[in-house]
């Protein structure tokens, strides 16, 4: 069965696109047949990687009652495809939620997933609202991206409670854990909202924090993700395998595959 | 440090809505403290059976060769306690030891601890008469009470290391000449 | 650039040398608390420690004493003693079981070791 992960935050600018792109190519590294769908109206996958730009994807599928992967753009990585969002006019963003609500879009796209996927992430708009709650509605498990930074702190049960009441009027979604980003041990703020992130959400917490880190400038400037960033990728990337890891072993990846089993490397 | 919760959290209701939301877990969580397997290997395992001896009449001097001790393992735990066995086999002593130049046991079976709490003073003391020309002090033996404590030292990049043997007697020259090369045996793969 | 494969053999290294009696180990960068290798982390540890260290070392400074040098241990209940060993811009820690490890063994064979190989995997 293929697993859907939506990457949420009521704040934005903590860092949901980078876990979730970073994650994506962790997972796709680790030979999982990956789909990263951005959701974000703002296309924050395409802004993020370079030779995306305006090139189609969700949006032009729910204007043109296309299929729900139409597209799906390869990678580097034989194992990681994205679906962008692809342009959005700024005057059509409201209407892109009810849109995508009333074609079920996100659903569609986890149900054609199935055939070539183990896993599909779904990068979210900052927010609670909109192509937020599609995603939500639509997947099995949502990871809440959290800021070491009070506000962010302070917006996190708002994630919980709109969870909570999804899953009262019939959705599927759970909470997967709680992802710390920009880290730093030099700030005692920061270190406080840590602590207190630890303190109160404990196991819902994954171990692996992602710390703020010059890397993730670079990786953004150059357009990649960080494993891509040069030949010798640099040490805050191997987070993300630490990370996917927490993430296979919560949701039980491992052991979800039917054909567990010895992979031919010559076809 | 801080009067209050920087996230203004409500840890009661923060809790019942964690568990609104939680997903059941597949399996528990991995223990803190896996089973590491098997514990030391043969040569530590020699070296501890025994308990201290009461020092046995000193042996017949035999004129056999000694065999060379041979290290198969890289494990700094074997190598120490095969070196200390080793010795025991091999020396007229019941005691013996492996301290670092701080006097720290790295490994040891028969003796006392005060034998080894020796070692760490003794070896300071040792380094101003090494200064002198033409003292070795990189081996010794010392009565101590109704006991001999031989000695042998050699450095590394990483410092001093010491065997010790404690019995009846001092041992030989070439006793210590053997001790000396089974202990750079050893600490060559420290 | 840190080679963090160098890290990962250190770790496993020490795994080898002090067997069960090392509980768990990490080793973070102090800044960022970006943990790079270990064994059984725990990121609670990493902030409570670097608090620590810095602690240790302000205080250190502020009396006229001599700076922090390789390590320092702390002897915790339960027979346990915590390891941090300063690596300069990392800083790692270990959590020992004394009825299980040797201390001569850490100190004057694990930490020498994990000294050097930590230094290593800096230079690359």
């Amino acid at each position: 069965m293929t697993r859907s992960i939506a990457f949420a935050s009521l704040k934005g600018g903590v860092g949901k696109t980078t876990a979730a792109l970073n994650c994506a190519f962790a997972l796709a590294r680790r030979g999982l047949r990956t789909l990263i769908v951005d959701t974000d109206p703002q296309g924050a996958i395409g802004l993020s990687l370079d030779g995306i730009g305006d090139r189609p994807g969700l949006a032009a599928n729910l204007a043109n009652d296309g299929a729900a992967l139409a597209g799906v753009i390869k990678t580097r990585l034989p194992e990681l495809h994205l679906l962008p969002m692809g342009h959005v006019d700024a005057l059509n963003v409201d209407r892109l939620a009810v849109e995508a609500r009333d074609a079920d879009v996100l659903r569609r796209v986890i149900d054609f997933a199935q055939r070539d996927y183990e896993i599909v992430l779904f990068d979210t708009p900052a927010g609670l609202g909109g192509m937020t709650r599609v995603a939500l509605e639509a997947v099995e498990s949502v990871i809440a991206v959290v800021q070491c930074e009070p506000l962010a702190l302070r917006s996190l049960p708002r994630l919980l409670e709109l969870l909570a009441h999804l899953r009262e009027v019939g959705a599927s979604c759970s909470l997967l854990g709680v992802l710390s980003t920009m880290s730093s041990f030099r700030d005692p703020v920061m270190l406080a909202s840590l602590e207190e992130l630890w303190s109160f959400y404990k196991d819902q917490i994954f171990e692996t924090a992602i710390p703020r880190d010059a890397a993730f400038l670079q990786a953004s400037r150059a357009g990649v993700p960080l494993g891509l960033l040069s030949r010798r990728p640099p040490a805050v990337a191997a987070v993300f395998d630490r990370l996917v890891g927490e993430i296979e072993e919560r949701i039980d990846l491992q052991k979800g595959g039917e054909d567990d089993g010895p992979i031919r490397l010559v076809d | 440090m801080m009067g209050r919760s920087v996230s203004w959290t409500e840890p009661e209701k923060l809790a019942a809505l964690l568990a609104s939301v939680a997903p059941p877990r597949p399996a528990a969580l991995v223990p803190l403290v896996p089973a590491m397997g098997a514990m030391r290997a043969a040569g530590g395992a020699r070296a501890r059976t025994a308990a201290v001896t009461p020092p046995a009449p000193a042996p017949p001097a035999p004129k056999k060769v000694t065999p060379r001790l041979v290290q198969t393992s890289d494990n700094p735990s074997d190598r120490l306690d095969a070196l200390v066995g080793w010795t025991l086999d091999h020396q007229p002593c019941t005691g013996a030891f492996v301290a670092d130049d701080n006097g720290l046991t790295l490994a040891a079976h028969g003796i006392s601890e005060a034998h080894v709490a020796l070692v760490g003073p003794l070896l300071s003391a040792l380094v101003a008469v090494r200064a002198i020309p033409g003292i070795d002090a990189s081996r010794g033996a010392l009565w101590l009470g109704t006991n001999m404590m031989s000695w042998v030292e050699t450095r590394t990049e990483r410092g001093g290391f010491c065997l010790g043997a404690v019995g009846r007697e001092a041992l030989s020259i070439e006793a210590l000449d053997e001790l000396r090369d089974a202990l750079d045996t050893t600490v060559r793969g420290l | 650039m840190i080679d963090t494969k160098i890290l990962d053999a250190a770790v496993s290294d020490l795994r080898n040398i002090l067997r069960d009696g090392l509980v768990a180990t990490d080793i973070w960068d102090r800044t960022a608390g970006l943990s790079l290798a270990g064994y059984n982390q725990q990121p609670v540890a990493v902030a409570l420690f670097t608090r620590i260290t810095q602690e240790l070392e302000s205080s250190l400074v502020d009396s006229s004493f001599p700076p922090l040098a390789r390590y320092y241990l702390l002897d915790m209940e339960g027979n346990h003693t915590a390891v941090v060993v300063n690596h300069g811009t990392l800083l790692q820690g270990m959590l020992v079981d004394n009825k299980r490890a040797n201390l001569g063994i850490l100190i004057a064979v694990a930490i020498p070791r994990m000294l050097e190989s930590v230094a290593r995997a800096k230079l690359r």
